[in-house]
């Protein structure tokens, strides 16, 4: 017993040695302490890569040590999550949180309470466009066709049941219409609005930008609680009568055991950062200034919470949950 | 003319453009030849230097890996049967073989040819006929991709010289392996037994550097003492113009079909190569010499490859539109430049676009250059004995393999299927044929039901589209074709044999 | 005989697998918005031909077996068993390798696993296997952390700490 009692506590001195030695003691004050890795589940040159480059430029300047974006990508975000959640909550993991996490936790895949949201920093909008030669000239027209022939009206979306789904399904449920989403990897849904093979596609502004300015491409509406300055006659999709505004939302969250002074002292940081003259740069130019707003902590938490609920009850007047 | 004559002398007017040209290429030979390291992830990895270079240098840096790396995979493809990229996967079918015969210098010099030859006529193309091949991919939609990926698949009826029934049971094992994962239509997690890491799916490169090398390595460890260092001549030669002219019909071929593939949106060179490989057997008056040491199999995957480089590039600068996973990133890569990727780019950004015409083909000619050298390299590990060599082998496929992801599953998956290569080498099910199945197996899925809901699920107005309805009847005509031609080889076998039992 | 014995047999698993899957997939949750290209339409259809394929190859290699059996004395060589012998003892490495690059992290398994199966392989100079472990060990370590900050595994618990401190 005596023996047992003496190793037990010559195993945790020689630990908390080990641990004082390579491990700096938590600290705000000497937070971060070395390169901060941030999971997320998109490939290289993705929306979310870029972003998570962008804000690391000027925040490294900021705390001195280096942030980079670490791709796990595939299966829905899952293994990235997995990947992150089996990381040590020592600060120095992030995930990239967006609403492809809200609804993995609602499919119960991931879990929200082992996260805790750190910062909101850009909040996208997204447009239903038709090619420059469609037949359908408002979003009215658009579903009065698809309301004549059920199932014949496709709207190209990216990912399978992901967040572009539930925006398209949303608006067939509030316009009670029946439209048929066809799941693409992104470059092949534009090439198949574009060759006509589909009615309309749902993507971001940034991305389809090209080809909007080029004209071959309209938009028909914006989800979104206000027009586009860049587009400014196209009418939001809730001018028209139909209440949807989701949009995709790009965020940073730790271990929700993470410690609290740390995570202050960092979104403090990114505060900084995304007040950086290169950061709004690049905000303007992939048209995303309209209503990012950088919200954190608690504030981020009830955004987080809200939109669980939004989207809980989408997926289940949609199917994909009981 | 005169913005390519601006082009020009911008690149040629500046030492730093033509370094940068030139680093790229050799930065893109190695990332290609290391197995595990992709040309996708020698382009992301460029990507924060470019933020302090102008628009045009980037894409020059970011063109010039694309090219040397889709070179390089061959490299560690044909020495050491480890595919160091996932587009030369189909090189090491033919090229390892050919290596072993003591062969390895000409092996190497018949990928670098076709390599370059590819690579110049996928940029001509991509010079002369970017708009229109454009507007031609867009009649592309998902039918015509499954109709595409059948065409591949019916030449597993014809691929190795075994029983036809072990090649086909060798492909439904490989589209039987691209069923696992998120169902890419309804989200449904499919035969991942309860590990949600399985949810991405197997993936394609540690599925190839499994039964491709650690297979290999398994293999030399097994034959013990027994085992030679086989590969003794391994100085690059390049192909004599009379060889090269006995392979111009699948060098044609291939190149066209790699030009066209690389410009279909969501497919690249990986599949070119596959595609054009089962062309390459199907049209072969010898479709038995595949897979010990055929020229021609060799030719096809890399002049397809290649120039499928120069077509993935066409979506990209005509579109916006990305042709394959590199060029996804190097939109990435424009768009931090502020440039906005469009039907307008080739208009208003003449010396970005011409530029980039200009420096993939001398990329394409440095290539020439520095492959020679760079397989010379190569080789030099050949001298080393095998005893530290394999187990090296193994620990790059491992690290290679995690640090593209980043997920232990991955590397689960490599070891498997490195029993998976062993098992079906030694039951003589054609791995051309496994290979082949998983690579077509996940466009032919998807754009199967992709094309059925926008046809609303009817199979008559599926097939009734004029490219769909043809290549479909070819896929049927050919597979006809094949299994009479193996019938008819097959009986003339008996008869011989009867005639031999009747002589006895 | 027995590498007959071993074709029957290997097919004959493939198309019990087949069968198998075609299974798990009938019972794939359904999804009524895509009723007619379900989650299970791909795989059924696969798993389905695979099944008919194996079933004929299985058919075919039992009859070759019986045929065979009836003549008596068949001179089909059998499996090295040598071979095999020293491939499972490479395996068994590679997957303890595997176990210990996810647990200790990538410096320290790697620098044993290189020992190891070098000093299991016949043949190379003694001094080589000794000194390329550590220094193939440290240039790769050096290559994917530093150069190319690409990431590698740092193992668990006061493993992981060690690892932080090197790369």
């Amino acid at each position: 017993m005596k023996i047992t009692t003496f190793h037990s506590a010559a195993r945790a001195a020689t630990l908390a040695g080990v641990a004082a030695l390579v491990a700096p003691v938590a600290q705000a004050q000497d937070y971060p302490s070395r390169t901060i890795e941030v999971i997320h589940e998109y490939g290289p040159g993705g929306g979310t890569d870029r972003f998570i480059r962008a804000v690391a430029q000027p925040l490294s300047e900021i705390t001195g040590e280096q942030m980079v974006p670490i791709s796990v990508q595939g299966g829905g975000g899952v293994p990235a999550y997995t990947n992150f959640i089996q990381r040590p909550a020592d600060g120095h993991s992030l995930l990239g949180l967006g609403p492809a996490q809200v609804i993995g936790h609602i499919q119960g895949r991931m879990d929200l309470d082992e996260l805790m949201p750190l910062a909101r920093v850009q909040y996208d909008q997204a447009l239903l466009w038709v090619p420059a030669d469609s037949p359908h000239e408002t979003l009215d027209d658009f579903l009065a066709a698809a309301k004549e022939n059920p199932g014949r009206v496709t709207v190209g979306v990216t990912g399978a049941a992901g967040f572009d789904d539930v925006v398209v399904g949303l608006l067939g449920l509030e316009s009670d219409t029946m439209l048929t989403t066809v799941p693409f990897s992104s470059s092949e849904m534009v090439s198949n609005t574009l060759g006509g093979q589909v009615t309309a596609m749902f993507e971001e502004y940034g991305p389809a930008r090209g080809l909007a300015e080029s004209g071959d491409m309209r938009a028909l509406a914006v989800f979104s609680e206000e027009r586009l300055d860049a587009l400014p006659d196209v009418p939001t999709a809730a001018e028209l009568g139909y209440d949807v505004t989701l949009g995709r939302w790009r965020a940073f969250a730790m271990h929700a055991d993470d410690d609290a002074a740390q995570a202050q002292t960092l979104y403090d940081a990114i505060e900084e950062a995304v007040a950086a003259e290169s950061y709004k740069e690049f905000e303007a130019q992939n048209a995303l200034q309209y209503r990012s707003e950088l919200i954190g902590l608690e504030e981020f938490q009830a955004f987080v919470d809200s939109e669980v609920e939004t989207y809980t009850t989408v997926l289940r007047e949609l199917g994909y949950i009981e | 003319m005169s913005a390519y004559m601006d082009a020009l002398t911008y690149i040629v007017g500046s030492p730093v453009n033509l370094f940068f040209i030139l680093f790229s290429v050799v930065w893109g030979i190695v990332f290609g030849s290391v197995p595990g390291l992709t040309g996708i992830v020698g382009v992301a990895l460029l990507i924060p230097f470019t933020y302090a270079f102008e628009s045009e240098q980037s894409l020059l840096l970011l063109g010039g890996v694309y090219v040397g790396a889709t070179f390089g995979g061959s490299i560690s493809a044909i020495l050491f049967n480890t595919p160091g990229s996932p587009e030369a996967a189909c090189t090491a079918l033919d090229g390892y073989p050919m290596a072993k015969k003591g062969q390895a210098g000409r092996a190497l010099g018949i990928a670098l040819a076709s390599s370059a030859l590819g690579g110049i006529f996928g940029t001509l193309v991509l010079m002369l006929l970017a708009p229109p091949m454009a507007q031609f991919a867009l009649q592309f939609g998902p039918p015509e991709y499954f109709a595409l990926a059948i065409l591949g698949i019916t030449a597993i009826a014809s691929i190795g010289g075994g029983s036809i029934l072990k090649g086909l049971a060798a492909g439904f094992i490989g589209l039987a392996v691209a069923t696992v994962g998120l169902d890419p239509i309804t989200g449904v997690g499919r035969y991942t037994f309860g590990n949600n890491m399985l949810l991405t799916g197997i993936s394609f490169v540690p599925v190839i550097i499994g039964t491709f090398a650690l297979a290999e390595v398994l293999t030399r460890v097994g034959e013990g003492r027994n085992s030679k260092e086989a590969i003794t001549d391994v100085s690059t030669k390049l192909p004599s113009l009379k060889e090269l002219g006995s392979m111009k019909g699948t060098l044609g071929r291939s190149s066209v079909l790699g030009a066209i593939i690389g410009a279909l949106p969501g497919v690249g060179a990986t599949t070119a190569s596959f595609i054009s490989y089962s062309e390459a057997v199907r049209w072969s008056r010898h479709p038995e010499r595949f897979g010990t040491g055929e020229p021609e199999g060799i030719a096809a995957p890399e002049s397809a490859n290649n120039s499928a480089v120069g077509g993935s590039m066409i979506p990209l600068l005509a579109l916006g539109i990305p042709g394959s996973a590199t060029t996804a990133v190097m939109l990435g890569g424009l768009t931090i430049h502020g440039i906005v990727p469009g039907p307008l780019l080739m208009e208003q950004n003449t010396r970005l676009v011409y530029s980039v015409f200009i420096s993939m083909m001398l990329a394409n000619v440095l290539m020439l250059f520095f492959g020679v050298r760079a397989a010379r390299y190569f080789a030099l590990v050949l001298t080393v004995p095998y005893a530290v060599v394999g187990p090296a082998i193994v620990v790059m496929c491992m690290t290679g393999v995690y640090g593209l992801n980043g997920n232990m599953v991955d590397i689960a998956v490599m070891l498997s299927f490195g029993v998976v290569g062993v098992v079906l080498k030694a039951m003589r099910y054609p791995v051309a044929s496994f290979i082949i199945g998983l690579v077509l197996g996940p466009i032919a899925e998807t754009s199967l039901r992709q094309g059925l809901m926008i046809s609303g699920y009817s199979y008559a107005e599926f097939a009734s589209r004029p490219i769909t309805a043809l290549l479909l009847g070819l896929s049927l005509v050919s597979l006809i074709y094949g299994f009479w031609g193996r019938w008819k080889a097959a009986r003339a076998d008996r008869e011989a044999e009867a005639a031999a039992r009747a002589a006895e | 005989m027995s590498r007959r014995i071993l074709d029957a047999v290997f097919s004959g698993a493939l198309f019990a697998l087949s069968i198998w899957f075609w299974l798990i997939a009938n019972a794939f949750p359904t999804s009524p918005r895509y009723a007619l290209i379900d989650t299970d339409f791909w795989p059924k259809i696969i798993f389905g031909l695979m099944a008919l394929i194996t079933g004929l190859i299985t058919v075919q290699n039992v009859r070759t077996l019986l045929r065979e059996r009836a003549a008596a004395g068949s001179d089909a060589p059998g499996p090295d068993w040598a071979a095999i012998g020293r491939m499972a003892a490479m395996g068994l490495l590679v997957v303890a390798y595997f176990v210990a690059f996810g647990r200790i992290g990538f410096l320290l398994s790697t620098l044993a696993f290189l020992w190891i199966a070098a000093f299991m392989l016949p043949s190379g100079p003694r001094w080589l296997k000794i000194v390329f472990s550590p220094v193939f060990t440290v240039l790769l370590t050096v290559v994917f952390a530093y150069v190319l900050g690409l990431p590698l595994p740092r193992g668990t618990g006061v493993f992981y700490d060690l690892s932080l401190m090197l790369y």
